[in-house]
């Protein structure tokens, strides 16, 4: 239970075997609606001025100088910007842990308000893709290391998203298999030799 | 503070008439209690106490940038 690829590993799958699919000749017409039923969510459109709002009002109360920007919105996604000068260390928290603080609840707020599950992805002077970036290159390196000696490496607690980034980066590889392991902020990635 | 949690947790809750923040404020020291309808604790505390800790984040961050320590208690009784 522990030892799992996650989720979207296995969203990543049928995604995989959906486009195989869809080349092939005798794809199935019934399949093909039932993908785009699940395209095409209806999104209530007062969710994003909510979002705005409301996050708006929260710095506000935190006493942030922060300026809340749209950054992109896409099908049950909103990318939101937290752009911040002097705060902007206090926003994000040791390794993003506020962040993610605000935007768990961002999303809890969603859901209660709209009944509707909505993928709110906060970030505050682009420090999402710098960590990625920084991530990236640390994961590289442990695999290395990995591959040399033969021996598994853990790596730092991550969240999902991180996780799922570092399985990614592994997926199909012939010498290294990725692992999540762990409960809550803890739960953390393995790196193992394929034997 | 008071007014940050008191926003934060009407938004979950069903009951928003319901909700109570007590502040108990020292020098440096910050106590919040949060009490709400019976039905909506689960709501506050998030499964696996998820949400309560993304409270206690944000309360806290926000109160270190004025140099106020804050404990956030959600009150069953």
């Amino acid at each position: 239970m522990s030892e799992r690829r996650g989720f979207f590993g296995f969203l990543k799958g049928l995604c995989k075997s959906a486009q195989v699919e869809s080349k092939s000749l005798d794809t199935k017409p019934v399949r093909e609606a039932e993908e785009s039923a699940v395209l095409t969510i209806d999104i209530d459109p007062a969710i994003e001025p909510y979002c705005m709002e409301k996050l708006q009002e929260i710095m506000e109360l935190c006493g942030y100088d922060v300026q809340v920007k749209l950054y992109r919105q896409s099908g049950d996604k909103i990318f939101i910007d937290l752009a911040a000068t002097e705060d902007l260390g206090r926003l994000i928290g040791r390794d993003g842990f506020h962040l993610e603080a605000i935007q768990t609840l961002m999303r809890a707020f969603v859901f209660k308000q709209f009944n509707q599950s909505f993928k709110i992805i906060l970030d505050a002077g682009g420090y999402r893709r710098r960590r990625r970036n920084s991530l990236r290159s640390k994961v590289m390196e442990a695999a290395k290391k990995v591959v040399d000696s033969g021996e598994s490496i853990t790596l730092d607690p991550m969240n999902s998203a991180e996780r799922r980034m570092v399985h990614v980066l592994f997926e199909g590889n012939k010498e290294i298999d990725s692992l999540s392991s762990g409960d809550g902020a803890k739960r953390h990635v393995i790196l193992a030799k394929k034997s | 503070m008071k007014a940050l949690v008191y926003t934060i947790v009407k938004e979950l809750v069903d009951a928003p008439d319901e909700v109570v923040i007590k502040e108990t404020a020292g020098d440096t020291i910050v106590i919040l209690e949060i009490s709400v309808a019976p039905a909506d604790v689960g709501k506050v505390i998030g499964k696996d106490g998820r949400i309560a800790n993304a409270i206690r984040t944000v309360v806290k961050a926000a109160a270190a940038k004025h140099d106020k320590r804050v404990t956030v208690e959600i009150v069953t009784d």
